[in-house]
């Protein structure tokens, strides 16, 4: 599939700010699923930029101004190729027991992945739901698949009901969040387990094609998304996404990863001088013809 | 016992020591020590563990009775500890690297990638020269059994140099004649040393290098002052740098000024939140980023935190033997890290018998000093430890020697311990400076660390017999000049500001005092009718000339909450804190006199209480009195510190904020009170004179006018006499004028900035000059039906271009907005493909 993708974040300052400095992490990656057809990020006020890859592969760009500005966008302009990519069945079909045993001679290389992080804790409540979704003698893919659906069922998709700050033992309290909370409890869950697994961030096409001519005006403005990979045995990883109850697809683009959504993050800024902020994030994204 | 053997006998080294010490009378004895603490305190050598009060009054503790290191001592301590410095360096170079020590299985992999120390980021960065570990600290204790071993790693951050060689100065000041009987090896140059080597980091021949301080909120702030002024580099802090394309500069009043080298003294976490804390104001947003792009070299390494992590105290030996492949030559103190379960057991079965410290830093949960702790004590600690295990190290308590230390020229007996610094060469070896930082226990405190209230002995390490000291290279000596010619943006910035706040401070006061001088005077009602708008008119909105005000000062309660009251936006406690502030922030850079008048200024009006309910009586006492002594201060402020402060170009800034703030109350004034008063009908001539008279005696300038004019009160005269006349002491032309002749009197006279500045400033009083004000007066006369009114359009023109001066300074020399503006315009695009 082919998509048209346009970020879009605006800082407006309550006083004009004199420094500011973004790290945005925006560039997807190439993948066996994906490949980047154009891609651009545009900076306004313009400014020179520069990039680096950071711990954990994501391509990342600095800006810094400093200028004095009243507002500060960021457009993330993208146009992507997906496609499907068949599941290591092989890998997922050895058991949890198994699986964690494989892992033990990676540890070194795997390590960041099982730890629990601010944003991740380990231990109960996961604990619970680890023995009951994750026991030993289940076939991984069949486990995860069945963690993924539950974590579906048992969690309410709740735009607004918590922000960054929100711990997770109060999601885990409210059975209430957002995709950042639905992938964070997923983690948790897999990592209590002693499964490695990392945060995704990335865009989704969540409306459903509309053949009509009018069908421009149904694909409406959203957020970034996120979900969850899993290391296999085989050292590939393998991604779910808990807030559709689904294995992710071509309909999915991956664009960074972490151990958590502080790892993750699209865009990171700090601002100097400048008072009470107002943030508008936009993402628009629609399905172009391949004959395009 | 350092300083007596296993049979109790004086070791000899101490012997002369003592002998002299022993032959003074008590009172004679006393009386050394506070010469010595009087000697510490002029030599401004402090360290402030009580973080409230801003400058360092807390004088820094050194014993009468050195230290001794003896030559058979000392070598073995030198060569364990570059031995451990070496391993250390290889194991962060591996483990942010390829990690081969953990993939061979020789170290659990939990307290090594697990620690809060290992900063993922460094993986790709290079640090400089290639090595993380250059300038270190290391703690060593003496065993009952009189073995030194090591007790805690500082090797990312010595801290302590400083107190090391202050401690030397003072005590050859005080005990000269000890000096003589012994040999002792000098330390008086490691500064210079540790210099060379920062300068090494840097491809240009001459480059700059600043010591990154997180400020004066720091214990140690003493420390990086000092090693700053013998290095002669300039000491800043975050906000003194910014990152532009992926190198950083140095905001200074001359410009940016691009920094190759960083002697950092933040800890990793706060440097950059970018990449760490979010929250930290502490750091420097992108400095990571240079480093990743190599324009820049931060010493230490990032990254080299993880080696100061106790739970790798008990793997030193495992990762001396894994690197170097050698038998260790310094040992360990017998640590236990308390994530391992067994050791974990072992620990909580006689924890009485443990001191318990988290990873880092200097807090201690349980004993560490000396005693055996209570119950209560016990229970709590383990509570602490379950919660958490492994965030804890413990340590055996019966492991610091006692030692001699003189309190009230008495002997006591406390505990010790040193920490020793080492610099490394070229070579790749590690130098160990010969002398030492060995902290005590004192009379206030149980505990050697000087976070915890510890104090401090002079180390000596002997020279042995054939050691000939290497001669001072007389090259490298060179007097570190005061580093005038980097006064940084964000130190002129704050003069400024308490420049600004403290001449608006005492207008306000002057002007309140003025009025509670007028209501004691017999106003008959007329007087006070026409009297009162005029205050209410222009005293109130001082900071921003078009704020509305809601505020009523023709009451005494009116008069004294804008005197006292916090919650008033503008009043005089609240601008007076706000200038103390600034000038806070940069206590380093004032004298000690003017900051005197300062802070018992700031002190008198932080402990006033306000009791807006008192009697009206009262109230008009306590803003009489208030005022008074505001008024009195501040001048004596701006006096004192005249004839006291260094004229570097920072001081100038404050005058020329003092200059530019009375500028622009003249000029809001004048506007003020030219703008119509709501009332009925003309006022007749008496009544206009009576409110010019109340509005020049606001301004302190009646007997000026009568003295220029020799007339009565009149408009335009009165115009003129503020607006343009050069003599008035706050005319604005005079007020002018003094900021064009201060910029002049800086070090950067002819630089671009500070000529356009001044032209600026000239073109302004020029145009003021020009302005006829009789004429303007006359034309609105000869059409008083016209809706505009030229004498209240003129001066709206000039107030704004008064307002402008500041901004043309701002950005000048403070903020650097001129510097960019060509380079980036902002341009805002339409989204490209959207919709």
């Amino acid at each position: 599939m082919l998509f048209e993708i346009v970020h879009r974040t605006e800082y407006r300052y309550g006083h004009p700010a004199s420094e500011a400095y973004i790290e945005a992490r925006l560039t997807p990656p190439t993948l066996p699923g994906q490949s980047v057809v154009e891609h651009t990020i545009d900076f306004s006020p313009a400014n020179p930029v520069s990039t680096y890859r950071d711990y954990f592969h994501n391509e990342v760009t600095f800006y810094s101004l400093t200028l004095r500005h009243e507002r500060l966008v960021i457009a993330n302009n993208l146009i992507i190729r997906t496609r499907e990519v068949p599941r290591p069945d092989e890998a997922l079909g050895v058991t949890i027991a198994e699986a964690r045993q494989l892992f033990v001679s990676k540890l070194t290389d795997i390590f960041d992945y099982l730890q629990p992080t601010p944003a991740v804790p380990t231990g109960h409540p996961a604990m619970e739901w680890a023995r009951r979704y994750l026991p030993g003698d289940a076939p991984l893919g069949e486990a995860i698949e069945t963690l993924n659906r539950f974590i579906h069922e048992k969690f309410r998709y709740l735009p607004g009901s918590t922000d960054n700050s929100t711990p997770l033992a109060t999601v885990w309290k409210q059975r209430a969040g957002v995709c950042q909370d639905f992938a964070h409890i997923m983690l948790s869950v897999l990592r209590t387990a002693g499964l490695p697994a990392r945060y995704v961030c990335g865009y989704i096409e969540s409306e459903p094609v509309k053949p009509r001519p009018d069908a421009r005006k149904l694909v409406g403005w959203m957020a970034t998304h996120a979900w969850v990979e899993v290391l296999t045995p085989g050292m590939i990883w393998v991604a779910l996404d808990p807030t559709n109850d689904q294995w992710c697809g071509p309909r999915h683009v991956t664009v960074s990863y972490g151990r958590d959504f502080a790892d993750a993050t699209p865009i990171r800024g700090t601002f100097k001088g400048s008072g009470a902020k107002d943030l508008k994030v936009k993402v628009f994204m629609k399905r172009l013809s391949e004959k395009a | 016992m350092e300083t007596r053997d296993a049979a109790g006998e004086v070791r000899p080294v101490y012997g002369p020591l003592f002998q002299r010490l022993d032959a003074l009378p008590r009172a004679q004895v006393r009386s050394l020590d506070e010469r010595l603490e009087a000697t510490m305190r002029e030599m401004g050598v402090t360290f402030d563990i009580a973080r409230e009060r801003p400058w360092g009054r807390r004088p820094w503790f050194c014993d009468l009775l050195p230290q001794i290191f003896t030559p058979e001592e000392w070598e073995p301590l030198e060569c364990g500890i570059s031995q451990r410095l070496r391993a250390f360096e290889m194991f962060l170079r591996d483990i942010h690297g390829k990690k081969e020590i953990l993939r061979d299985g020789m170290l659990p992999i939990q307290p090594v990638l697990g620690s809060t120390s290992y900063q993922r980021v460094a993986a790709s960065l290079t640090p400089p020269g290639e090595t993380y570990l250059h300038l270190c600290g290391l703690c060593v204790s003496r065993l009952p059994n009189g073995r030194l071993v090591v007790k805690h790693h500082y090797f990312s951050n010595a801290s302590g140099i400083s107190y090391m060689i202050q401690n030397r100065r003072a005590l050859a000041r005080v005990i000269p004649q000890s000096f003589q009987d012994f040999s002792i090896r000098s330390i008086a140059e490691a500064p210079v040393d540790i210099l060379e080597t920062l300068r090494s980091f840097s491809d240009d021949p001459d480059p700059t290098v600043v010591l990154l301080s997180s400020g004066p909120g720091s214990a140690v702030y003493s420390e990086h002052s000092f090693l700053a002024r013998r290095m002669g580099i300039p000491l800043v802090q975050g906000g003194d740098l910014l990152v532009l394309n992926d190198a950083i500069y140095l905001k200074t009043v001359s410009g940016l000024e691009k920094v190759e080298v960083i002697y950092n003294r933040i800890s990793d976490p706060w440097l950059d939140p970018m990449v760490f804390h979010r929250d930290s104001l502490l750091g420097v947003p992108g400095l990571v980023h240079c480093i990743r792009k190599g324009t820049v070299a931060v010493v230490n390494g990032i990254g080299s935190q993880l080696a100061d992590d106790r739970a790798l105290l008990p793997l030193a030996n495992t990762i001396i033997r894994y690197y170097l492949g050698e038998q260790p030559i310094l040992r360990g103190m017998t640590t236990y890290w308390l994530g391992d379960i067994d050791q974990r057991e072992m620990v909580l079965g006689e924890l009485q018998k443990y001191t318990v410290r988290p990873l880092h830093g200097e807090k201690i949960l349980l004993g560490g000093d000396g005693r055996e702790p209570d119950e209560e004590q016990i229970k709590s600690a383990r509570e602490l430890i379950l919660e958490n295990a492994s965030h804890y190290v413990a340590q055996p308590q019966d492991c610091d020697a006692t030692t001699i230390s003189y309190h009230e020229g008495r002997k006591v007996t406390r505990r010790q311990d040193h920490i020793l610094f080492a610099l490394r060469k070229a070579e790749g070896e590690y130098e160990v400076f010969p002398g030492a930082l060995t902290r005590i226990s004192t009379a206030d405190s149980t505990y050697t660390a000087n976070e915890l209230g510890g104090g401090s002995k002079d180390t000596w390490v002997q020279a042995p017999p054939d050691f000939v000291e290497p001669a001072p290279d007389r090259i490298r000596l060179r007097e570190s000049p005061l580093p005038a010619q980097h006064v940084s943006s964000r130190v002129a910035e704050a003069f400024y500001w308490t420049g600004r706040y403290l001449e608006r401070a005492h207008n306000l006061a002057v002007m309140i005092g003025v009025i509670e001088s007028l209501e004691l005077e017999e106003l008959n009602p007329t007087e006070r009718t026409l009297y009162r708008p005029v205050w209410n008119r222009i005293l109130p909105p001082l900071e921003n000339p078009r704020a509305a005000s809601q505020r009523n000062i023709s009451s005494a309660a009116g008069r004294y909450r804008l005197t006292l009251d916090l919650e008033e936006p503008d009043s005089v406690v609240k601008t007076i804190l706000r200038g103390t502030g600034n000038a806070e922030s940069i206590l380093e850079c004032l004298s000690l006199e003017a900051w005197s008048v300062l802070g018992t200024l700031r002190s008198r009006f932080q402990r006033a209480r306000f009791r807006p309910n008192s009697s009206e009586e009262d109230l008009t006492g306590y803003t009489r009195r208030y005022c008074d002594y505001a008024i009195k201060a501040v001048a004596e402020f701006f006096g004192t510190a005249q004839s006291t402060m260094i004229a570097d170009g920072g001081w100038a800034f404050c005058e020329i904020g003092q200059s530019l703030e009375r500028a622009i109350i003249t000029g809001n004034a004048v506007c003020s009170i030219m703008r119509p008063m709501p009332r009925r009908g003309e006022p007749s001539e008496h009544e206009a004179e009576i409110r010019l008279s109340a509005f020049l005696r606001l301004l302190n300038s009646r007997d000026v006018y009568r003295r220029v004019y020799q007339m009565r009160i009149e408009a335009a005269p009165l115009l003129d006499l503020l607006w343009g006349n050069p003599m008035v002491p706050r005319s604005v032309t005079r007020s002018l004028e003094t900021c064009a002749a201060r910029l002049r009197s800086t070090r950067d006279e002819s630089s671009a900035t500070t000529l356009r500045t001044i032209a600026g400033i000239e073109k302004l009083v020029q145009e003021i000059r020009q302005t006829d004000w009789e004429d303007l007066e006359a034309r609105s006369e000869r059409d008083p039906t016209q809706k505009t009114n030229p004498l209240l359009e003129e001066g709206t023109h000039l107030l704004e271009a008064t307002l402008d001066i500041h901004h043309l300074i701002a950005d000048g020399f403070l903020n650097h907005q001129v510097h960019m503006r060509s380079e980036t315009q902002p341009s805002f695009f339409g989204l490209k493909n959207a919709l």
